[in-house]
C-alpha cells in the first residue's frame, strides 16, 4: 500500500484501531504501539484492501496484532495497569474496570459489538471465529458484567 | 453498555500522538528483500555465544555454592547462601556482599522486596497472579539483549531456573530460553525433554489459535538432536513462528524467530538452522 493511502486510512480510522486496542490491552501505551504498528504493516507488507472493507480489515488487524503483543514473550513477564485514563465520574471507571477485568477475548467481542455496532456474523468475520463462539463469548461476558456491576 | 460505548468513544489518540504516528507512516519505507551479510553472521555468532552463555549462567550462578532462594507461601521465606559475588547486581548492597548461610522469613511481599531492594514480581522472580508487573531492562541498539532468570524451589533447595534472553537480528525477534535443574525429588530427569515442547508454545487453550503446526527432526553437524516446530496462528499476515527445542545436560532449550514476514519465512528458517550450527556446550 502507499503511504499516502495508509496515512489517509490513518486519518480516518486510527481512533478505532486506537480504541480496539485499548480496549483488548488496558493500556493506552501499548494500544498506541500496536496503532502504529498496524497501520506500518499496510506499508511494509504492501497490503491491498477492498474497497469498502477498510475498517473491518482493521480492526482484524490490530485484534491479531494484540493477541501477538499478548502472547509475545516479553509481554507475558512485562504488564502494567493504566492509570493514565481519566474518568468523568467513580461510576465511568466503574464500568471501565469491570469491563477490563473480562478476560481478553470476550472484551474484544464486547467492544466490537456495544461500540462498533458489528453484528455477530461481523464479529465472527473480522476476528475469524465462528458465530457461535461469539455468541458463547457474548453470553459469559455478559453474565461476568452483571456480576461484576451489581 | 451504553456507559461503556460512551466512555470509549471520548478516549482518542492524543494529537501529539496522531502527528507523531502519520508521520512514521508519511516516512516509512515498504519491505525490501533482504540478504545475509557479514553483520548478520556477526550476530548470528553473538547469538549462539548468547545462547551458550545463557545456560553457564544459569548453571553456575544457580546451582554453584552461593545463591539467594526466594519461597512463597504464607510467608516469603528467603534463604541466603554465599551471597557475595553472586551475579545479583539488582539487590541490596548488603546482601551482594553477604558471605555466609542464613535464612529469614518476611511476612509480607512488600517486606520482603524492601528488605531485598528488588522487585520480585516485576523481575518474574515470584509471581503473586496479579496482571500488573513490570520488567525494566537495558537495552543496546546495535544488540537487543536482555537476560533474566527465575528461580525456582522447594523446602528451600531450588531446583529449577529458566532463564531468558531475547534480542533482534534484522529485522526477526530471536528468544532463547534454557530450564535449567538440578537434583531434586521435585524434578524427574525425563521431565526435561517435555519441557519445552508442545506445553510452552500452547499451554492452555493457545491450540484453537493455531491455523496450524508442523514438526520435523533436525540433526546438526555437531551431533545435537532438535525438534523444529512451525507455528501459524491464525489470521495475521505476519503470524508464523518457528521454533527449535532441544535438550541436554539436564537443560530444555527453546529457540524462537518470529517477526516473520510473507516472503521472508525461509530466510526466518535459514537463521534458526544457523543458530543451531553454530551452537556448542
Amino acid at each position: 500500500m502507499e503511504r499516502q493511502a495508509a496515512a489517509r486510512l490513518f486519518d480516518q480510522f486510527g481512533d478505532d484501531v486506537f480504541r480496539l486496542a485499548l480496549s483488548y490491552l488496558g493500556n493506552r501505551y501499548d494500544a498506541e504501539d500496536v496503532c502504529q504498528g498496524v497501520f506500518l504493516k499496510l506499508i511494509e507488507h504492501d497490503v491491498t484492501i477492498s474497497d469498502g472493507k477498510e475498517k473491518a480489515f482493521l480492526l482484524t488487524c490490530t485484534a491479531n496484532e494484540c493477541k501477538n503483543l499478548l502472547r509475545s514473550f516479553w509481554r507475558k513477564n512485562v504488564g502494567e495497569l493504566d492509570d493514565s485514563l481519566v474518568f468523568e465520574s467513580d461510576g465511568d471507571k466503574e464500568v471501565w474496570d469491570a469491563v477490563m477485568h473480562l478476560p481478553t477475548k470476550y472484551r474484544l467481542v464486547v467492544h466490537l459489538y456495544y461500540y462498533e455496532g458489528y453484528s455477530q456474523n461481523e464479529i465472527a468475520d473480522i476476528l475469524k471465529i465462528s458465530v457461535s463462539a461469539v455468541q458463547t463469548r457474548m453470553s459469559r461476558a455478559k453474565k461476568l458484567l452483571s456480576k461484576e456491576l451489581d | 453498555m451504553e456507559r461503556y460505548k460512551k466512555i470509549i468513544g471520548d478516549i482518542a489518540l492524543a494529537q501529539e500522538t496522531k502527528d507523531d504516528i502519520r508521520k512514521k507512516i508519511i516516512f516509512s519505507r515498504a519491505e525490501k528483500p533482504r540478504t545475509i551479510n557479514r553483520k548478520r553472521l556477526a550476530l548470528v555468532c553473538l547469538a549462539c555465544l548468547l545462547l551458550t552463555c545463557v545456560a553457564a549462567f544459569a548453571i553456575n550462578s544457580i546451582f554453584d555454592e552461593g545463591y539467594i532462594s526466594i519461597i512463597r507461601g504464607n510467608s516469603y521465606r528467603v534463604q541466603f547462601k554465599d551471597v557475595e559475588n553472586r551475579p545479583i547486581t539488582d539487590f541490596n548492597e548488603d546482601i551482594r556482599s553477604f558471605d555466609g548461610e542464613k535464612n529469614v522469613v518476611y511476612d509480607s511481599l512488600e517486606e520482603a522486596e524492601l528488605a531485598l531492594g528488588f522487585d520480585l514480581i516485576t523481575n518474574g522472580v515470584i509471581s503473586n497472579g496479579t496482571p500488573s508487573y513490570k520488567y525494566s531492562l537495558e537495552k543496546d541498539d546495535d544488540f537487543n539483549a536482555h537476560c533474566f532468570t527465575k528461580y525456582e524451589g522447594i523446602d528451600g533447595r531450588l531446583f529449577r531456573a529458566k532463564t531468558y534472553a531475547s534480542y533482534r537480528i534484522d529485522r526477526f525477534h530471536v528468544d532463547v530460553e534454557a530450564i535449567v535443574t538440578a537434583e531434586h525429588d521435585a524434578i524427574a530427569p525425563e521431565a526435561v525433554e517435555s519441557y519445552h515442547y508442545i506445553g510452552h508454545s500452547f499451554g492452555g487453550s493457545k491450540e484453537q489459535e493455531l491455523d496450524g503446526m508442523s514438526s520435523e527432526e533436525y540433526t546438526a553437524e555437531s551431533g545435537l538432536p532438535a525438534r523444529i516446530i512451525r507455528i501459524d496462528w491464525k489470521g495475521d499476515i505476519n503470524d508464523i513462528w518457528y521454533e527449535a527445542v532441544f535438550h541436554t545436560n539436564a537443560t530444555s532449550y527453546l529457540v524462537r524467530i518470529s517477526g516473520i514476514s510473507a516472503n521472508s519465512e525461509d530466510e526466518a528458517r535459514d537463521l534458526l538452522f544457523d543458530i543451531l550450527e553454530g551452537f556448542s556446550f
